[in-house]
């Protein structure tokens, strides 16, 4: 069923499946110098985006390192066991994990069938509700938690678990409305209507026409707020202290607390996952999802 | 033991503690709840007779005095006694616990907690929420610097104190300064030498900015800024801020680091050579190595600020609980648990010196027994706004 | 009437996501707002009872006194100078860094742009604080960075922690993903067929990109802009463990302000001023998307 237009719809997300795509002409102007800034930029960018990491790895395995050494004079597993001892550490490693899928899940629940009926109804009012969450997005975030903690103390969400889920929330919930609300607009609607005509009905049709040709957009939406919620330290910090200490929270304390050493063992354990998860959906990322979900139509 | 130790949280603690202030008193219905988290920690059946819940705060450090010096040696000398440990990392929590010793002094009912360590005892004297401490009931206390109980109106008690030292790289500095004024001297003369942190972020910084304020300031209004907050008071800051401000253009870089370990690192890496540090931090740096042996401590006159960490009694326990929690006391001001607590926490013992070992009492051969009073939570905020506007 | 309640039902599906958004980032706002112009009561009066050197409208309407001390604050004026520009910088950074990726990207082969691409996205991926410690211990004393300079003999070479110019550094290091996948999404968007005929034109690839890819473009250079400035504009991590202690950016003074002065009503004005910002810089997305609406709308 529409192999052929489903294909033709996915080829506007990611690349063609399979095959050799259409190449470009290579810029003009000496093939041999284009190349030339080329390897330097990439050598550039390499060390711009991975130096930093790459020199706070090297930390981690540092027992003393005193300028202006390259290296350091005595290396050190020590921090390893140390971090690995403290079992708060590994604890706040848990508690991320467990908050970041649940706020997605959460984020996904709530706007899903909004972006949705944004994208296939005549909603009233839906560019304003677009607008109106962009701009709350806008605010900054620190000026809202001085009001928002009394409001959490109001509706006794302080100190709890659903607290910090709804406070991680409402960073994820721009991206997660906007991004499927492109994705689902942009299935073409002759194709729902085709599997409607040889009798599939509404829900089937969801599920198996909207549903996989939005996925990718959906995807991205998804790895957005997965990744919002691990990042999340201020709201956090507020709401879910002293119980729900995640990791970028306690990253804060290590960083202003302990020798670079400490910290340093412990960023290269959060990248970890982190650098997973990338390599699983580098590929979805890197599609065209992103640039529709931020045009507000 | 490693990891960062003990009073450098009072670095921390004035920040966090405004913060949290600011936010419990969203709601009382919070309090009425009950302290998220405080009472989950606690006990997994009902606690023996002859037990007592403590409520601890600080670094790892601090759990690791509790769980693996105090309580320890404690339930081996009355082995019919236990102790039940709460214990937060979190400044935060402090409010919660501070909360419910008002909460449940106000309703006449008993606090869930026999003895307070951390920031609570000091916050909560002041208010009255604490029983007052008799040599009758506590004779070790007498062997305690009275001026210690000043702050307090001797309703707290030191268990272990830190300072403010300054630190410096002996091989580059040959004749560190002996005063205040001669480091204001010094600082002049070797410009990008000297680094003192942010005294919003850190304790470290807070002193060295209060040392400087305080000696332009009549002491009478000076101790009405430690004990209280007194706005009238700070005009006398505007001669120190002065001070301060010029001292700018020969720091490190003409910039002040955000945090105690800032300066550590600083020392560590040899950009600069002298700056100021905890003490219990300092000396845990050295011990670890990342500090290099060639720094050294040192304490100025007058001494910088510092102070000890008490234990408080709520007031509204039984009498049973409060007799436990005056033997621990009595137990932990005793010199052998003393010398167990420097050695742990590299802090200052409660204890005046005379009364140690003469071998422990030699490490604090030049260390003052009465360091400079931290100034009050307000006017701290106050002194970081000052500093922030005219010298950062 | 049936029409009616089909589009009451259309609304209620959209709604949730605007509910909670109104609720608890709505509210939070209009307390803020009513607070910063001196009315201390009701739900601000938990917070008023313990803050320092309030200003209270008293019984006049509303008093922009707690404002008027803001800006009379030299420390302040500095930061929001500091903020402006370093937004400005790491905004022009990152879009000339993100089209530079995104235009090899779309002229070279598929792997090269592949490991471009990549390369760019990585950020994206490491929380924030890491990835401002870590930058933080690179370009500072002791650093990567100087380290190799003093190794050359080049010990003038200046270190970049606490400095404007490293969160300038740290900020584009944070932001680089997000102008990448918007910039060059847009780019792969552009049809090969296009600069074939600028090529047969005789145009030259920049003049082609320029002329071309840039009007082209316009949409997604202009999210990009828009998303990073505003990112920029309300950040703490990066300014606050990166920056100098002052001048700052207005995200830590804020802060700083709340936690450590105890002034929470001046945080809260900074927070509207970042807000004011925030809009200034919003302004040309909210006209493109209107734009481009309209334009659908007509064709």
């Amino acid at each position: 069923m529409t192999t052929t237009a489903e294909r033709t719809a996915t080829s506007r997300l990611e690349a063609p499946p399979g095959g050799r795509p259409r190449q470009a002409r290579r810029p003009t102007g000496g093939y041999g110098l284009g190349r030339v800034a080329l390897v330097v930029g990439v050598c550039v960018l390499v060390i711009f985006i991975f130096g930093p990491i790459l020199w706070l790895m090297l930390w981690a395995f540092a027992g003393i390192w005193h300028y202006p050494a390259l290296l350091p004079q005595r290396w050190s597993l020590s921090w390893w066991r140390q971090v690995f001892d403290y079992p708060q550490l590994v604890r706040s490693v848990g508690l991320s994990f467990t908050f970041a899928p649940v706020v997605m899940a959460v984020s996904a629940v709530v706007c899903l069938p909004a972006a949705y009926a944004l994208a296939r109804f005549p909603v009233p009012g839906r560019r304003t509700m677009l607008v109106v969450l962009f701009a709350a997005n806008a605010f900054p975030k620190i000026g809202l938690y001085i009001t928002i903690a009394g409001l959490f103390y109001a509706l006794h969400l302080m100190g709890t678990f659903f607290g910090v889920v709804l406070i991680q929330l409402l960073g994820t919930i721009v991206f997660m409305t906007w991004i499927p609300a492109a994705a689902f607009a942009s299935v073409p609607r002759a194709l729902e209507d085709a599997a409607r005509d040889v009798g599939a009905g509404r829900v089937r049709v969801f599920l198996t026409v909207t549903l996989p040709l939005a996925a990718p957009g959906i995807l991205v939406a998804l790895v957005l707020s997965f990744l919002a919620s691990l990042d999340e330290a201020q709201g956090t910090f507020l709401v879910g202290v002293p119980r729900y200490v995640t990791m970028p929270v306690q990253m804060y304390s290590l960083v202003s607390d302990y020798p670079p050493q400490a910290a340093a063992v412990f960023a290269v354990l959060l990248s970890i996952p982190s650098v997973v998860l990338m390599l699983l959906v580098r590929r979805h990322v890197l599609g065209g999802s992103l640039a529709k979900g931020f045009e507000i139509r | 033991m490693s990891f960062r130790t003990g009073l450098c949280a009072t670095g921390a603690r004035r920040p966090a503690r405004v913060l949290a202030g600011v936010l419990a008193a969203g709601s009382l219905a919070a309090i009425a709840a009950g302290p998220a988290g405080i009472a989950s920690g606690s006990t997994k059946a009902g606690p023996p007779a002859g037990s007592i819940t403590v409520f601890s705060q600080g670094d790892v450090n601090v759990e690791n005095l509790w769980q693996k010096v105090l309580i320890p040696r404690y339930e081996k000398k009355f082995p019919e006694d236990r102790i039940n440990l709460v214990f937060t990392t979190n400044s935060a929590e402090n409010t919660d616990v501070y909360d419910e010793l008002a909460a449940s002094a106000k309703a006449g009912k008993s606090s869930s907690f026999d003895l307070l360590d951390g920031a609570v005892p000091a916050e909560a004297a002041p208010a009255g929420l604490l029983t007052p401490i008799t040599t009758s009931e506590i004779p070790a206390a007498s062997e305690v610097d009275p001026s210690a109980f000043k702050v307090v109106d001797g309703d707290a008690i030191p268990l272990r104190g830190s300072e403010v030292l300054l630190a410096y790289n002996s091989q580059a500095v040959k004749n560190p300064p002996k005063t205040l004024n001669d480091l204001i001297s010094w600082i002049h003369a070797h410009p990008g030498e000297f680094s003192y942190c942010n005294p919003s972020d850190g304790g470290s910084g807070a002193a060295f900015v209060e040392a400087v304020l305080s000696k332009y300031t009549p002491a009478a209004e000076n101790l009405k800024m430690q004990l209280g907050y007194s706005p009238s008071a700070e005009k006398y800051w505007a001669k120190g801020l002065e001070v301060l401000k010029s001292l700018t253009p020969d720091v490190f870089q003409q910039q002040y680091p955000n945090s105690n370990t800032g300066v550590i690192t600083l020392l560590a890496s040899g950009a600069i050579e002298m700056g100021t540090v905890w003490s219990d931090q300092g000396t845990t740096a050295l011990d670890d190595g990342e500090l290099p042996s060639v720094i050294k401590l040192t304490e100025i006159t007058p001494p910088l600020e510092g102070g000890p960490d008490y234990l408080g009694v709520p007031k509204n326990i039984p009498q049973a609980k409060k007799e436990l929690a005056y033997q621990f006391i009595n137990w932990a001001l005793q010199p052998d648990q003393q010398v167990a607590i420097v050695r742990a926490m590299h802090g200052t013992p409660a204890i005046e010196f005379k009364y140690l070992p003469a071998k422990t009492a030699q490490l604090f051969a030049d260390y003052s027994t009465s360091p400079e009073l931290p100034y009050s939570a307000n006017t701290g905020a106050d002194m970081n706004s000052k500093w922030t506007s005219v010298v950062g | 009437m049936k029409a009616a309640l089909r589009r009451g039902g259309y609304l209620l599906a959209a709604s949730p996501p605007v509910a909670l958004v109104a609720l608890f980032i709505g509210v939070p706002i209009a307390v803020t707002v009513i607070y910063t112009l001196g009315h201390l009561g009701g739900p601000n009066a938990a917070v008023s009872s313990i803050a320092l050197h309030q200003v209270s409208a008293g019984d006049r309407l509303l008093t922009f006194g707690a404002y008027r001390e803001v800006f009379d604050e030299p420390n302040f004026r500095a930061d929001l100078v500091a903020t402006v520009w370093v937004t400005a910088a790491s905004v022009g950074i990152v879009l000339l860094l993100a089209w530079t990726i995104a235009l090899f990207a779309r002229l070279s082969g598929r792997r090269v742009a592949g490991i471009l691409t990549s390369l760019a996205v990585v950020p994206l991926f490491i929380p924030v604080v890491i990835g401002s410690y870590a930058i933080l211990q690179f370009w500072s004393y002791g650093g990567f960075m100087k380290t190799i300079a003093h190794a050359v003999g080049l010990s003038g070479f200046p270190a970049l922690g606490f400095t404007l110019g490293g969160v300038v550094l740290a900020e584009v290091w944070v932001s680089l993903p997000f102008a990448v996948l918007m910039i060059s999404s847009g780019l792969q968007a552009v049809p090969d067929s296009v600069f074939e005929a600028a090529r047969d034109a005789g145009a030259s690839t920049l003049q082609a990109a320029w002329s071309i890819l840039l009007p082209m473009n316009l949409l997604p250079t202009i999210i990009a802009t828009c998303f990073t400035g505003i990112s920029i504009l309300g950040s703490f991590t990066v300014p606050y463990l990166v920056g100098p202690t002052s001048p700052n950016l207005l995200g830590p003074l804020a802060t700083e302000t709340f936690q450590s002065f105890n002034q929470p009503q001046q945080a809260e004005v900074m927070s509207m001023v970042i807000f004011g910002l925030a809009i200034v810089v919003a302004l040309p997305y909210l006209w493109a998307t209107y734009r481009s609406n309209r334009d659908t709308a007509t064709s």
